[in-house]
């Protein structure tokens, strides 16, 4: 079964030790949703884009 | 996408690993201007001023190599946002991606670090010396602490540096804008400076340019931009610890004699010379700063080792000037670097998620706190166990004290904060107030800690200090 780019990428986070991605759906990105359900990767949703970038802030801070 | 672009430049400006993927319109429509949704002039050239590098996978084939560019530079250079975009039509398009094609998990490369043994001789020759530590020294704990008792060197500590080194007699946690931290630099007859970009918001926050000379600056970067941004009499570029523990080794092959613990005589100086300084710099903070470091002590030795994140409020600008955290990278804000406000809030929830066994203390101010509150939903959601503490001084107090000192009558400077108690009840959040009293504030802590313990680690809680 061929996959989209957008479940290739799910796959390559999720092959690369990602764990939590942190997002705002939108009809923009919904593609890139595709797969992400299936995955082990968890998914926070914030509340406004300046919060996503900064939870991925505390996130890489205290990860990595 | 702009609503992202504050975080990435404050990722940028702290060094902080961050991939941002997003969509962008179809190929086609690019730069057109027909008024399609979210459209802007041209997205990716906006995102290549903040981002490290900005990337468009403009056909199924470039996803693999834009992320294997991603995560390589994640590891082998320094951090920042890296930013990827996809056009909606590209999303959906077939595309098999062959796990074995994903390049950085095989990589075997070691780091190249350069020659140290110039650098070993000036430090081996040098009577005076101090190190200046940056967030880029935060991972080198072990080997900094050896390379500072072996030279007697004091080591001051930036923002992102502090909770290196905690109560060591060495350690110098307060800020090189203070005068005391700067003479200690001036007199030195060498300067080690780690993983720091000597930026202003650490080295200059009163922007009096009275910065001191560094003399036989010795400069330790992984960025070679960062590092011919200023004069050094020699600079090393690659991965701190391995240059440490390099010139560790120098140090030692130079002179084989030297028995590990340095002569007692240099050691007690370099004590000294800590000891005097940290006291001179606590001296000149006022009377309310110095409060404030009272109750980020306060917090520190209730939860040891967790995890500090500010927002830009009096209580961090006070710990920016002066304060020992216990455990290394687990002291961050947005006071110093880029200044967003409204960072704490959902940084700490980040925070949190990454390391769920340790307790995460949020701090922001009722100003900072009502750019981001609405975040404090996902840690409700995502059963987050954060103490959120607010400082309510109801408005922009630091700013205005500032409009006053230069004489400009205060306008704007007074938003009037929502009623917190409320604001936590509407969250479905315990609640505890108290004042800024120390005694009383301990009490509310141990009760915040009980609580906290009490839902098993599963509901985040709000402290409201009012000032």
């Amino acid at each position: 079964m061929s996959t989209t780019v957008g479940e290739a990428l799910v796959k390559y986070l999720e092959s690369s030790d990602v764990e939590v991605i942190f997002g705002i759906p939108g009809v923009h990105t919904i593609e890139l949703y595709r797969g992400l359900s299936q995955s082990g990767i968890r998914h926070i949703t914030a509340r406004h884009e300046q919060g996503v970038g900064f939870m991925a802030d505390g996130y890489a801070r205290v990860s990595g | 996408m702009t609503n992202i672009l504050t975080p990435m430049a404050q990722a940028r400006a702290d060094s902080v690993p961050m991939l941002v993927i997003s969509g962008v319109n179809e190929r086609s429509s690019l730069g057109l201007g027909l008024g399609h949704l979210h459209e802007l002039p041209n997205q990716q050239a906006l995102c290549t001023q903040v981002a490290v590098t900005s990337t468009q996978v403009s056909r199924e084939d470039e996803l693999l190599p834009a992320l294997n560019q991603a995560f390589d530079d994640f590891s082998s250079k320094r951090p920042g946002p890296v930013h990827i975009e996809i056009p909606t039509d590209v999303m959906g398009l077939d595309y098999e991606l062959v796990t074995d094609a994903i390049s950085h998990k095989k990589s075997t490369a070691q780091s190249v670090i350069p020659s140290t043994d110039t650098a070993a001789q000036q430090l081996a020759e040098g009577n005076n010396i101090v190190i200046l530590a940056g967030g880029g020294a935060r991972h080198t704990e072990a080997v900094l602490t050896q390379l500072a008792e072996y030279l007697s060197a004091p080591v001051v500590q930036t923002s992102n540096a502090r909770g290196l080194m905690h109560q060591h007699p060495l350690c110098v946690p307060a800020s090189p804008s203070l005068k005391a931290v700067r003479q200690l630099i001036a007199d030195a007859d060498c300067v080690l400076a780690v993983g720091t970009e000597l930026g202003s918001t650490d080295y200059d926050m009163y922007r009096d340019k009275a910065f001191p000379t560094l003399n036989g600056l010795i400069r330790i970067d992984i960025c070679p931009q960062q590092l011919a941004r200023h004069q050094a009499d020699i600079c090393l570029q690659g991965d701190a610890k391995l240059i440490l523990e390099s010139l560790q080794q120098e140090l030692q092959a130079l002179s084989p004699e030297k028995p590990k613990q340095p002569e007692s005589l240099k050691s007690e100086r370099g004590h000294q010379r800590a000891a005097q300084t940290r006291t001179a710099a606590l001296d000149e903070l006022s009377e309310d700063y110095q409060q404030h470091i009272r109750l980020l002590n306060l917090i520190r030795d209730t939860f040891p080792s967790s995890i500090l994140v500010g927002d830009s409020t009096q209580l961090i600008y006070a710990g920016s000037m002066y304060y020992d955290h216990d455990c290394a990278g687990s002291w961050f804000h947005a006071a110093t670097g880029y200044g967003a406000l409204g960072y704490s809030i959902p940084a700490a929830i980040g925070a949190a998620l990454a390391a769920p066994e340790r307790q995460v203390i949020c701090i922001s101010g009722d100003g900072g706190a009502q750019f981001s509150f609405a975040e404090l939903m996902t840690a409700v959601q995502e059963k987050l166990p954060i103490i959120f503490i607010v400082w309510n001084n109801r408005g922009y107090l630091e700013i205005e004290n500032s409009m006053v000192e230069v004489d400009i009558a205060a306008v704007g400077c007074d938003p009037i904060p929502p009623n917190f108690e409320y604001l936590a009840k509407a969250c479905s959040m315990p609640y505890l107030a108290c004042s800024a009293d120390v005694d009383e504030f301990a009490v509310t802590l141990e009760e915040g800690k009980k609580m906290i313990e009490g839902t098993a680690r599963t509901q985040p809680i709000m402290i409201e200090i009012s000032v």
